[in-house]
C-alpha cells in the first residue's frame, strides 16, 4: 500500500475517532417502541402456541375417546354374531340379519360377489366358476363339511349361513377386526399390568401471576393512600416460567404420591409515571413497621414525577410433596388431577419496586422476603401414553400462597396466586 | 453513577432504565458509526434503533471479555454489512473495473489538503459514494479490518475488496477535491 493511501487512512481514523454527533430526535423512543412490540408479539406467539397444544391435546382426546366408543359398539355386535369355527361351535339360531346391522359389515358385505344369502345357502359348489377345481377349503383353517350334500361344500358359520369361498373373505374381514381388536385389548391390559410403582416426571410451566397488592388492615396507616391504585396502574404484565421433577410412588392404580424439586419464578413488569403527594409520618409514640416506617398523619405538597419502567424477577425453588390420580379413559389416554403443597425457599430477588409509603422507586431487597413461604398447587392435565414406559400431557394449573410472600408484619403483602399452562413428561422406572 | 458493568448486568435483567443509560452513554458514538455506513441520516436513525434493540437482544451473549463498546461497535458493522448484504445484487461487484482511474495522480497535495476538512465534509463525501465503496472504506481505512476479513463478511474476493477499496480512494478524494474547488 501506498504511504499516501496511509496517510490518508490515517487522516480518516483520526477524524472519526472520536466523532460522536448528536443522538436523532425520538431514537430511544423508536428503541422502546420495537422492543415492546416484539415482546408482545413474543408473548403472543408463546400463548397461541400453549394453546395450539392444549387443542391439539383436547381434540386428540376427544377424537380417540369417540373412535373407542365406536370400536365398542362394533365388537359388541361382533361378539354376539361372529364365531370362527375353531373358537366355539356354531349356533345355528343366530341369523344373518345380526351381521347385516352391524356397522363395520353390511348386507353388501356379506354378498360378495353379488350373491344373496338365500343363493349362498343353496347353490352348489360344482356351479360357481369362481372356484378352482382343485381347491381344498382346509387350506385356509376352515372345517369345510358341517351339512354337507353331495356337490356342495357348506361351511361352518357363526350365523348359521352355509357360505361359499367366495363369501370367506368378508368372514375373514371380520376375524381380522376381532383379532385387532383383541391385540388393542391386550396392549391395554399390557399397559395396566406394566405400570409400575415408581416414576419420574419433568414438567416445564409458563405461569401467570395474579396481579394486586394488599394492605394488611393492622398496618393501613403506614401505606401511602395511593399505593394500590398505583401498583395497579403500573404493573403491566407478569409471568414466569417453572421447571420441575418428580418422583412419584404409586399406592394403587389410581393414586399416587409424589415429592419433587421445583424451580420458578415470578416475573414483573413495572412502569410507574406519575407525580403524587408526600406522606408526612409521626414517630414519637409509634412503632415501626417490618420496613421501618411509622405510621403516616397527612399529606402535604407534590413530589417530583416517578418515572420507571423496569422488570422485576423473583426466583423460588420449592419442594412439592403431593398426589395425584390417575383415570384412563381409554388404552392411551387418561386425565390426571393433581394436588400438592410446596415448600418454598426464595432465591433471587431482583428489580425495583414501588415503595408503598414514600412511593418512589426502590431496589427490591431479599430481607423482605420469608426465606420460607409454603404454597399449593393443583392442576388437571390430560395424558397420552407415548410408549410402553411414557407418558406426556398437557396441564392446566394454579398455586397460591400458603403463607404471606413478605416478611411477617409488614404493611403490604404482595400477590398470592398464579395460574399457567404446562407440559409434563412421565417416565416408568421400575 | 453507574458503572459500565452495572449497566450491562441492568441490560442482562431487561431493566429499562439500564438500558436507556447504555443508550445514553454509547447511542452517539455508535450513531457516528452508523451516519458513517448509511450515507443519511434517516437510514442511519434505522441502523442505530435496529442495532440498539440488537444490542439489547444480545447482551446476555456478551462474556465481558473485551469492552463493551467493542462489542457494540462490532455488533453495529456487523448489522451495517447484513443490511447491505440484503440489499445489494450479486453483480454489483462485478462492475469495479469500470470505475474511471483517471485523474488520481494529480490530486495528491489537493487530497493531503481535502482531508483536514470537517469531518462534516468528509461525511457527506462519503454519503455521496455508492454503498459498496463506502462500506470498504469505512470497514478498511477507517474500522481497520484486513481485506480478507472484508472479503468473508462480503462474499467476495481478496481482490475484490482491494480494487473497491483502490477506486472508492479516488472517488472520496475527487468528491472532497470538487468540495474544496467549490
Amino acid at each position: 500500500m501506498k504511504n499516501e493511501d496511509i496517510h490518508t487512512d490515517q487522516q480518516l481514523q483520526g477524524l472519526f475517532q472520536s466523532f460522536e454527533p448528536p443522538l436523532p430526535k425520538g431514537a430511544w423512543e423508536g428503541i422502546e417502541d420495537t422492543m415492546n412490540r416484539k415482546r408482545r408479539r413474543r408473548i403472543a406467539f408463546w400463548w397461541i402456541a400453549a394453546a395450539a397444544v392444549l387443542v391439539g391435546c383436547i381434540s386428540g382426546l376427544w377424537f380417540d375417546l369417540s373412535d373407542t366408543q365406536n370400536t365398542h359398539k362394533s365388537v359388541k355386535k361382533q361378539e354376539t354374531t361372529v364365531n370362527t369355527p375353531a373358537d366355539s361351535p356354531i349356533k345355528p339360531s343366530e341369523n344373518a340379519e345380526t351381521i347385516i346391522t352391524s356397522e363395520s359389515h353390511s348386507k353388501k358385505d356379506i354378498q360378495t360377489g353379488g350373491v344373496t344369502v338365500n343363493q349362498i345357502q343353496n347353490e352348489p359348489i360344482s356351479n360357481n366358476p369362481a372356484i378352482p377345481e382343485n381347491y381344498e377349503p382346509n387350506q385356509v383353517g376352515l372345517e369345510p363339511v358341517l351339512e354337507s350334500k353331495p356337490g356342495q361344500v357348506v361351511l361352518p358359520h357363526p350365523f348359521g349361513l352355509r357360505l361359499t369361498p367366495q363369501q370367506w373373505p368378508a368372514v375373514n374381514e371380520v376375524r381380522a377386526v376381532k383379532i385387532a381388536i383383541k391385540e388393542q385389548q391386550k396392549v391395554a391390559d399390557s399397559l395396566k399390568a406394566n405400570m409400575g410403582k415408581w416414576t419420574l416426571s419433568a414438567a416445564v410451566h409458563q405461569m401467570q401471576t395474579g396481579s394486586g397488592y394488599a394492605v394488611n388492615p393492622e398496618y393501613s396507616r403506614y401505606v401511602h393512600k395511593n399505593y394500590l391504585s398505583r401498583m395497579k396502574e403500573g404493573e403491566l404484565n407478569m409471568g414466569g416460567t417453572g421447571f420441575a421433577i418428580h418422583l412419584g410412588y404409586r399406592m394403587n392404580q389410581k393414586y399416587a404420591v409424589t415429592l419433587g424439586a421445583q424451580f420458578r419464578q415470578l416475573n414483573i413488569r413495572q412502569q410507574f409515571n406519575f407525580t403524587d403527594e408526600v406522606p408526612v409520618t409521626l414517630m414519637p409514640g409509634n412503632t415501626p413497621d417490618e420496613f421501618g416506617n411509622y405510621p403516616i398523619i397527612g399529606y402535604f405538597g407534590n413530589a417530583g414525577s416517578v418515572t420507571y419502567s423496569g422488570f422485576q424477577r423473583n426466583t423460588i425453588v420449592e419442594i412439592p410433596l403431593g398426589m395425584n390420580a390417575d383415570f384412563r379413559i381409554t388404552s392411551k389416554w387418561s386425565v390426571k388431577p393433581a394436588i400438592s403443597v410446596n415448600t418454598g425457599f426464595v432465591g433471587g430477588i431482583n428489580g425495583f419496586t414501588l415503595d408503598y409509603q414514600q412511593l418512589q422507586i426502590t431496589a427490591q431487597r431479599s430481607e423482605w422476603f420469608r426465606k420460607v413461604q409454603m404454597s399449593g398447587s393443583l392442576s388437571m392435565g390430560a395424558f397420552r401414553q407415548i410408549s410402553r414406559k411414557m407418558q406426556w400431557g398437557a396441564t392446566l394449573g394454579g398455586t397460591r400462597m400458603l403463607t404471606p410472600a413478605y416478611i411477617p408484619n409488614a404493611s403490604v403483602r404482595p400477590r398470592n396466586h398464579s395460574l399457567g399452562i404446562g407440559t409434563q413428561l412421565i417416565w416408568r422406572i421400575d | 453513577m453507574l458503572t459500565d458493568e452495572d449497566i450491562i448486568q441492568g441490560c442482562k435483567k431487561g431493566d429499562r432504565r439500564a438500558q436507556e443509560a447504555l443508550f445514553l452513554r454509547y447511542g452517539k458514538k455508535m450513531y457516528g458509526y452508523c451516519l458513517r455506513y448509511s450515507g443519511n441520516p434517516t437510514d442511519a436513525n434505522d441502523l442505530l434503533q435496529d442495532g440498539f434493540v440488537k444490542v439489547f437482544e444480545f447482551i446476555g451473549t456478551f462474556k465481558g471479555d473485551s469492552a463493551i463498546e467493542a462489542w457494540m461497535t462490532r455488533l453495529f458493522i456487523n448489522l451495517a454489512i447484513s443490511r447491505f448484504r440484503k440489499r445489494s445484487t450479486g453483480p454489483q461487484f462485478v462492475e469495479v473495473d469500470s470505475i474511471p482511474l483517471a485523474e488520481q495522480a494529480d490530486e495528491k497535495e489537493e487530497v493531503k489538503e481535502t482531508l483536514r476538512e470537517s469531518v462534516d465534509e468528509v461525511l457527506s463525501a462519503l454519503a455521496a459514494l455508492p454503498e459498496k465503496y463506502r462500506l470498504v472504506i469505512n470497514l478498511y481505512a477507517i474500522d481497520k479490518m484486513s481485506h480478507r476479513e472484508i472479503a468473508e463478511q462480503l462474499g467476495i474476493s481478496e481482490g475484490g475488496s482491494k480494487s473497491l477499496l483502490s477506486r472508492g480512494r479516488v472517488m472520496l478524494k475527487e468528491l472532497l477535491a470538487n468540495k474544496k474547488k467549490r
